[in-house]
Formats: structure tokens, sequence, C-alpha cells
């Protein structure tokens, strides 16, 4: 009969016996140190349809490696292996359309290699690095692959003893629903959109001209579209540009740069398609065009750095088939909001982070509430201090006549009509430290949040997690659908995005080193 | 009426039979392999001592580092339970030994220690030393005495042969080897393909071992059929056919659709359930056979259908089996669902209890066992924990009945899912049932339905349940809510 367990028994027993001698012990650590794994989602349409786990075995040769990647399907199956050989690799993106998987890597021939400072020059005049597309068809089979060259110099190390290889703008990679798949990066020279067909040929291949700090790119329908966040020293932001092109042969479309009637600058916040549509939406908040040198602060929302939020629909090129929808709070016409931007509903101001397309056309806005309070104890103090430690009262005013503190998520809704309303208060518990105004937001929030989505019951849901509980919030609903303490899991655990309509669960077990995941609906 | 006579016979038969599967009881609390067999790991222990096979220091520690890791791995199997005892089922497994050791008394001196392992899947092993185990799940799975007793038959060879002594000779004598010594240092010596290197050197023993092994696979195969005729049992070739579908328990489909299963409780049931909703990559058609695949030189056993082809020329003309009685058989199979559900494999488990199902089985046991899957996975769903409950398999290794099953476990809401652990615990099956089935109410209820929703309730519950049943099987799955 089948004889597992001694299969396994003498399996086990050849790796112990080989590892009770010294020598042979040295070679399985030495073995297993060679190996490297890394874990990557497989993104299609921004939803998660599969992992991936890239592993690097060996050093196969002075300038290869062998690798394999395990891919899993989106119930962390596993569906099949690939093997290969390459030079130094570093995997920075998956997606998936029509069947064919498509991998992004930074391929170079000087990364983690050694670090001699005698060498280094030769190593800096033979650098070579690419862009490297791989294609794998669903019967674990190599159908393409793409090198396009990169100029990266080789960097000594600061630290450790391995030589570094960065690029400007890091590799960018997105599936373009029916056509294929688009690639963005930036080296040392150029920025550039590559783009490719689901059997892996190159269909054009662009320069962006443009300079910018930042680069998102996001695909629609049948375009490829690039937001660029340029450099703006007057306010750092404000600075947007859209630029789209074509998927099929790269042509360019206007470029939008995004201001409302008024003439503001806008801050984007998200490039995302619409979940009905699949039409591309921008959104963000409205910058207010009063010079305000505390964004990012307390301060700074007190002061009314923000007069309102925006979306913006585009449907295609002309100016006909872009809609806007803005709604302003600094024109007092909506009670439910001071001039500043105060909601007055939550006794608080919002610092959005984060915004969202429902399904019912809605676009939502995720803020942390940053809450007011006037400093009645602190001025006493002040006032004592200078009455008997001559303590000037410059210094008290320095710090302000508020302190703010961060605590719970606040969600507004901009509804197509372009109505802005409150829409309630998830509650998080409240920051450590009262921050005084000059502090930014960043050093006291204590909860962060993002957006999951159920498409079948078309339902949003924002999953806000803080020290002590994950909630997880049906936006639509208006509730709390489900609250998962933390602290029984001892800071270990984690509600990570999974296939739709789910999310994932993981938790660390100290004692075993060993994970646990698991995939709940939402 | 005379007509009727015949229709009444075998109603009042399946109602006996039924009665008598009902009223046959399951082992208790106390036959666990740790209870049950503590006495007997210290004997073990001491019959196993390892004997002086080698000359040279090295080998021969390696020889002894590999038997005690047999001790050790047995006695670790009977220290988690992985064994059960089980009157029944032992005495049925015992009497067909029985006459495999008194047809062949020259080659079987001493009767085998035989232990009954919980394991669901078809299968059973022998690891030397005169001892023996079979899975519950090759117990469910024969049909007839004669399928065990060749089963039986094939481990007993392996251990009259002395096969498992004899890889054991040789994994010392390679591992102490010189030229294995010499390979795994040209490993570390060699700059590139480390892990390429070792691994060949590995495969070489692997393989080695393996084509080994599949030749005591066909002697085992041949000196069974000799046991099996000097003890007067038929042997059929054809067992080695339907062993080749074994493992396909998950791609028999079911008699009905998935609705009539859950619609006989007056469970509202909504066919979207079994839809799978996702995207992802498990819904398209891969295929990764070639770059997966085991290969066949790693391959143990040789395939079913060539020890068909060996073996028929053995087969005993014209055979009279004799089949499993009903008992052993649903005995084994409570049993296993039983273990099943103990280790939370929630959709194996109620798989399993539709097939049976299936076969006209009306005990009420069965319906429990359905109420007990809900109220796991409630439970599982409360914990964060309801996927690695369900168990989610690949399509390509399931019907599509079970395929929609496990899709209903997933994408059943948990207002739906707490609506109908509600309404199984509260079903008229639960009157009908023995008194330990009975009192587990309580605990259930504590474990998913409480609004309390409270350890200490649970700890309370199953408190009394120990204190009530002590004896029960069920004690195992309390003891977890009581610690």
């Amino acid at each position: 009969m089948k004889n597992t367990r001694i299969g396994l028994t003498l399996l086990g027993l050849v790796l112990f016996g080989a590892s009770a001698v010294q020598a042979q012990t040295k070679v399985f650590k030495e073995v297993a140190e060679g190996i490297s794994s890394q874990f990557e989602v497989i993104v299609q349409d921004d939803k998660l349809v599969g992992y991936l786990g890239f592993t690097q075995l060996e050093q196969a040769s002075a300038d290869s490696f062998n690798y394999r990647i395990s891919i899993m399907d989106e119930n962390l199956n596993d569906i099949g292996t690939v093997n290969f050989r390459e030079r130094k690799l570093n995997l920075v993106g998956v997606t998936f359309e029509q069947d064919v998987l498509c991998l992004a890597y930074l391929k170079t021939n000087f990364q983690d290699v050694q670090y001699h400072k005698r060498q280094f020059k030769e190593v800096v005049a033979n650098a070579k690095s690419s862009l490297f597309t791989q294609f794998i068809s669903l019967d674990g089979k190599v159908k393409a692959t793409s090198d396009v060259n990169l100029m990266i110099t080789p960097k000594a190390p600061t630290y450790g003893n391995l030589i570094g290889a960065s690029l400007k703008h890091g590799i960018q990679l997105r599936n373009i629903p029916g056509v294929g798949f688009a690639c963005f990066v930036g080296d040392e020279q150029r920025n550039m959109i590559v783009a490719y067909d689901a059997s892996g040929k190159q269909l054009w291949k662009k320069d962006i001209a443009d300079k910018a700090d930042e680069f998102g790119l996001q695909t629609s329908k049948n375009d490829i579209n690039l937001l660029e966040k340029q450099n703006n020293s007057s306010d750092p932001e404000s600075g947007y540009m859209l630029a789209s092109f074509n998927a099929q042969n790269g042509s360019p479309y206007p470029k939008v740069a995004p201001k409302d009637k008024k003439g503001n600058d806008l801050k984007i916040l998200n490039i995302g398609n619409d979940p009905v549509t699949g039409e591309l939406v921008l959104s963000g908040m409205i910058i207010d065009p009063r010079r305000c040198p505390h964004r990012g602060t307390g301060k700074g929302l007190h002061h009314g750095i923000y007069c309102g939020v925006f979306s913006i629909d585009i449907k295609g090129h002309t100016r006909s088939q872009i809609t806007t929808n803005y709604a302003y709070w600094n024109d007092e016409s909506n009670p439910a909001f001071s001039k500043r931007g105060y909601v007055r509903e939550a006794h608080a101001y919002s610092d959005v982070q984060s915004s969202f397309r429902d399904y019912q056309g809605n676009t939502w806005f995720a803020a942390t509430g940053i809450h007011p309070r006037f400093r009645t104890g602190g001025m006493i103090t002040g006032a004592l201090l200078f009455w008997f430690l001559l303590i000037p009262p410059a210094v008290e005013v320095g710090l302000g006549f508020y302190t703010y503190n961060a605590r719970d998520v606040e969600l507004l809704k901009l509804d197509p009509k372009g109505n802005l309303t409150f829409a309630s208060s998830i509650p998080t518990i409240s920051g450590l430290a009262r921050a005084v105004q000059s502090v930014g937001f960043s050093l006291y929030e204590t909860s962060f949040y993002y957006m999951l989505t159920n498409p079948e019951t078309k339902t949003d849901y924002l999953v806000v997690t803080d020290p002590k509980n994950v909630s997880i919030y049906n936006v639509e609903q208006n509730k709390i659908a489900r609250t998962i303490p933390t602290k029984e899991h001892k800071n270990t655990f984690k509600v990570l995005p999974a296939k739709e309509g789910y999310y994932m669960v993981s938790e660390y077990n100290q004692k075993e080193k060993t994970t646990r995941l698991s995939i709940e609906a939402l | 009426m005379s007509s009727l006579k015949p229709f009444w016979l075998v109603l009042c038969l399946l109602i006996s039979a039924s009665a008598l599967a009902q009223q046959s009881s399951l082992y208790t609390y106390q036959d666990l392999s740790h209870f049950y067999y503590a006495r007997q790991k210290d004997s073990l222990k001491k019959a196993w001592d390892c004997p002086d096979v080698f000359k040279e220091k090295a080998a021969q520690k390696k020889y002894k580092e590999i038997w005690d890791g047999r001790t050790d791995r047995v006695m670790g199997y009977i220290a988690d339970d992985a064994y059960v005892h089980d009157k029944e089922v032992g005495d049925y497994i015992e009497g067909v030994v029985n006459q495999l050791v008194a047809g062949n008394r020259q080659l079987l001196p001493i009767p085998p220690l035989v232990m009954l392992d919980r394991d669901p899947s078809v299968n059973a092993y022998a690891v030397g030393g005169n001892f023996l185990a079979v899975n519950l799940g090759l117990v469910a799975w024969c049909r007839t005495r004669e399928e065990l007793a060749f089963t039986l038959a094939h481990e007993l060879s392996h251990n009259i042969l002395k096969h498992w002594e004899t890889s054991a000779y040789e994994t010392a004598k390679w591992l102490s080897s010189d030229e294995y010594k010499q390979s795994v240092n040209a490993v570390l010596d060699s700059k590139y393909e480390r892990l390429t290197r070792l691994r060949k050197v590995m495969e070489t023993y692997t393989f080695s071992r393996t084509r080994h092994q599949r030749y005591h696979e066909s002697d085992a195969d041949s000196l069974a059929i000799i046991l099996m005729r000097n003890s007067h049992f038929a042997f059929s070739p054809s067992f080695f056919q339907r062993l080749d579908s074994a493992d396909m328990e998950y791609r028999q489909p079911l008699q009905h659709p998935l609705k009539d299963y859950f619609t006989v409780y007056q469970l509202p049931f909504d066919d979207s359930w079994t839809q799978k909703r996702s995207h992802g990559l498990s819904t398209r058609a891969y295929n990764f056979s070639e770059s997966s695949n085991l290969e066949d030189s790693l391959k143990t056993h040789p395939d079913c259908l060539v020890r068909y082809e060996k073996t028929k020329q053995w087969a005993t003309p014209n055979p009279t089996f004799t089949r499993v009685p009903r008992t052993i058989h649903d005995i084994a199979s409570r049993m296993l669902i039983w273990n099943m559900y103990n280790s939370t494999n929630v959709t194996a488990c109620l798989y399993r209890i539709l097939l049976i199902k299936d076969q006209g089985n009306t005990d009420p046991w069965y319906d429990f066992m359905v109420s007990n899957v809900f109220t796991a996975l409630l439970f599982a769903d409360h914990k964060l924990s309801r996927f690695n409950a369900i168990g989610v398999m690949p399509k390509e290794y399931i019907s599509k009945d079970y395929y929609g099953l496990q899709t209903m476990l997933e994408q059943m809401p948990r207002e739906s899912l707490t609506a109908w652990t509600q309404s199984l615990q509260g079903q008229g099956f639960w009157k009908t049932l023995p008194q330990p089935e009975k009192e587990l109410k309580p605990l259930f209820y504590a474990i998913a339905l409480d609004p309390e929703d409270s350890d200490k309730n649970r700890k309370q519950a199953a408190k009394t349940f120990f204190a009530e049943n002590g004896n029960s099987m069920y004690c195992e799955f309390a003891h977890v809510f009581e610690k």
C-alpha cells in the first residue's frame, strides 16, 4: 500500500542524517542562505486574482541565477510552478490579462554584487540594466520576454557590502482591459511608457518629456493615463497634470491640468476607475488660493487650506466628455460645514486621506477627524509663567491657542448632483499626543484605513485599523459590520485586501514562527 | 396481499439494519491511543531495541538514529491520538489477521500488533518490527473481507520481507559512505548551482530508493497472494482497478441537487451561494501539468493497472467474497466523519455525510452531524477562520457537487449561516438521539449561538458535558473548550 509515512520518515532522516556531519550542515546552511523569496499579489483591473511566490534559488553562473515562480489562485491553492534562469532580477509587479501573466522586473548585472573598491569602476563601466517583462501563459510556458534598456549608475553601498541599483521613478505595471499591459519607468535619463499586447509583443514605447516629482499609472478602457505631480514650490500640494495615450498606438490626447472653474488648484487623492462604467475618475481636495505656511498641520486646517472637494469623470478626450463635480464649503452655502471646513456634527476638521467612487456614483472621502481644543490650561499656565518667571508671551503665542487631537475616521459623501454631506464618524481611539500647532498630522494619527469592495452586493467597506481594533465599516449601510480586537492577537494581526468581496486575516505566531492566513467574507 | 410480503420483508430488514446501525456504539474517550496504548508504548520501545548490524561506528550510529526515529515517530502518533481502539472494528480486523497468521505459521510465527489509524485516506502501512497500522479510510472503503485481507497481507509481506529494515540499512550505509560525503563536500566547494547539485545528490539516492521500493511493492504483492491462498482467502486482481480510484472520494457526484439535502430541514436555500462569483485564477482553465507533475522516477508505487496486469494470473477461479458487515462500515464511516469534524475539515466531512445519505441511510446521527458542521462553520466564522475550516480545494480534485458545496459554505452570508445553525439546533431529530449526543447540544449552543459569545460559558458547558459523559468519544471535542 501507499507508504506515505515511511516515505516522509525516510526523507526526514535523510536530511537529519546529513545534517549530523558538520561539513554537510554547512552545505545545507549555505545553500539555504542563497535562497530568497518574495510574495506578490496578482492584480487585474485593480482586483486581486491570485498570488505569486518568486524565489531566487541559487546563483547559476557568474552573472545568472536560477529562479522559481509559484503561482497560486485567489484561495492560495497552488496551481503551478515555472523555473527559469536569468540575470539578477528584482520583481516589482504582476498583472493578468487574457489568461496571460505579465511580470515586470528590474534586471541588472550589478545589483547585490559584492562591493570592492578597486573593481567598482569596472562595474560602473560595464553596468547593464533593463526593464524586463515576462509573459507566462496558464499552461506554465514563458510565451515571451522583453528587455528595454535603462540607464542606472551602480551605487556604492552606504552600509553593508552589496552594490545597489535604484530607479528615479520605480516600475509601475498595469493591465489594459482587452488589450494587454502597460509599464511605466523612469531612469537617470528619461521616463517612458511601454505597452504590450497580451502575447507579449511590444505595441509601442513613448518617452515622457515632462519633468515631475511623481508619476502614477492608471489604465482605463482603451486608455493609458499618467498622472504627473510636478514640483510647485509655492504650494507643494498642487501641480498635477494628467497625460493620456491611446492604448493601441500610443497617440497622445490633450493633457488635462486639473483646476476648478474658479482657477483653484486641485489636490488629487485618487486616480481610479468608476466601478460601473470603468471610466477614469479623479477626486480630491480643492485648494484654497490663500497662502498658508501650515499645510499638513491642525493649524493649517483651522486656517482653511481647502475650500471643498471635487470629482472629475473623464469619459473621453474632448471638453464635453469631462464631467466635473465641485462642492465648496468656503462660500458658506453648506450648513454642515464652517467656512474653513469644520464639520459641525463631528466637531472636527477633516484631514482627508483617501477617496473612492461607489457603485451609485457617489464619491466618498475618508478623513481623520482633527479635533481642535482651546488651550485654556496652557494659557493660564503661560500667564502665570510670565508673571513669575518672566517667560515672554511670544513663546506662549508660538505654541498656539489650540491643541489638535486626531480621533475617529470621518466619511464625507459627494453625490452625483454635487451635494456634500457628512455621512458618519467611525470611532477610533484618540491620538496619544495632544499635538501643538506645528506638528504634522502623521505624527499623532493612530489609525489607518483603506477601502474594500464586494462587487456582488455592490457594497463598499472601509477597513479602519487603530491600536485596539480593526473595524470593517459598511459605507452604504452606515454601520460597523465587524470589529476585530487586535489586542487579543498581540500586535501580530493584520487585515489585508484579498479576492473580491473578501479580506485576508494574517496572524503571526511568534512562538511557532508561523503565519496563519485566512480569507474571510466581507 | 401476498405480493406485498417481499416488500414488507425488505422494509423490516431495512428498519432493523438502520436500528442496528443506530445502536452500534462508537469508541470511548478512553479508547484514544494515548490512553489505550499507554502500556504498549513501553513494551514496544523495549521490543524495538536497535540491533548491531554495522561494524563501522558511523554507519551503526546512523542506523540507530533511523531505527530510534521510527520508534519516536510511532510513539508520537500514539501520544497524539492518531490511533484509536474500537472493539468491533478492531475485532473484525483481528479476525482477518488471525486467519492470515493461522494459514502462514512459518512466515508469521507471532501475530502482529495492529493499530487503527484515524486517517481518512485509503491506506495501511507497515513499519517493520511486526507492527501494522490500518487507516479508518481503508476500512470504510473495502467492500469485501478479501479486499481488506489482501491489503493486510501486502503490509504483512513488507514486514516478513524486512523491507523497512533493509531500507533503513541502505539509508544508513549511504549516509555514512565516502561517496555521499564526497558528493556533499563537492556541493560545498562549488561556486555555482549549489542547490541543483545538492538536489542531484539527493535525487540519485531517492531514485535508487524509490526504484527499489517499487520492486519491494511487487514482491509484497506476490507474497500477499501466497499468504491469501494459504489462508483460504479468494484473490481478485480487480481490487487494483478499484484501488486506482480510491482517492476519488470527493470526485464522486451526489445523487440529488445540493439544494435537496438542505431543504429537507426546511432551511432557506439560495442557489446563488453555489455559483462562484470570483474572477480569480481558480476559475480559469489552467494546466501546469507539464511543469508541475511528479516525475515517474520519484513514484514509490507501481501503477495500479500495472499491478493488476502482473497479478491477473493468480486470480482465484470462481471466487466467493464476503461483504464487510454493514455495522463495521457504519461504525468506520461514523468514526471517520467524527474525526474529520474534530479536525475541523468541514466540507469533506459534510460531503461524506451527503454521500452516505445518498445510500439511503436515515440514521439521525448524520442529521446531528449536519447540524454540527454548521455550528463549527459559524464558530470558525466568529474566530475569523471560516476559510480554513472549509479547506477550499482546487476544482480539478473534486466533483462539481463538491465544488458547489464548498462555494456555498464560502459564500453563504453570515446571517444565513446563523439562521441555519439556529434552525438545525432546534430540529426534531435531536429528540431521537442517544444521551451523549443530546447532552452535547448546550455545548454547541455555547460555541456558536450564545449571544454572550463567552469562553467562560463554553468552558462551563464543556465541564458539564464531561461530568455527565466522562466516557463519551465526544469528550475529546469538549476537552478543547474545557481547556
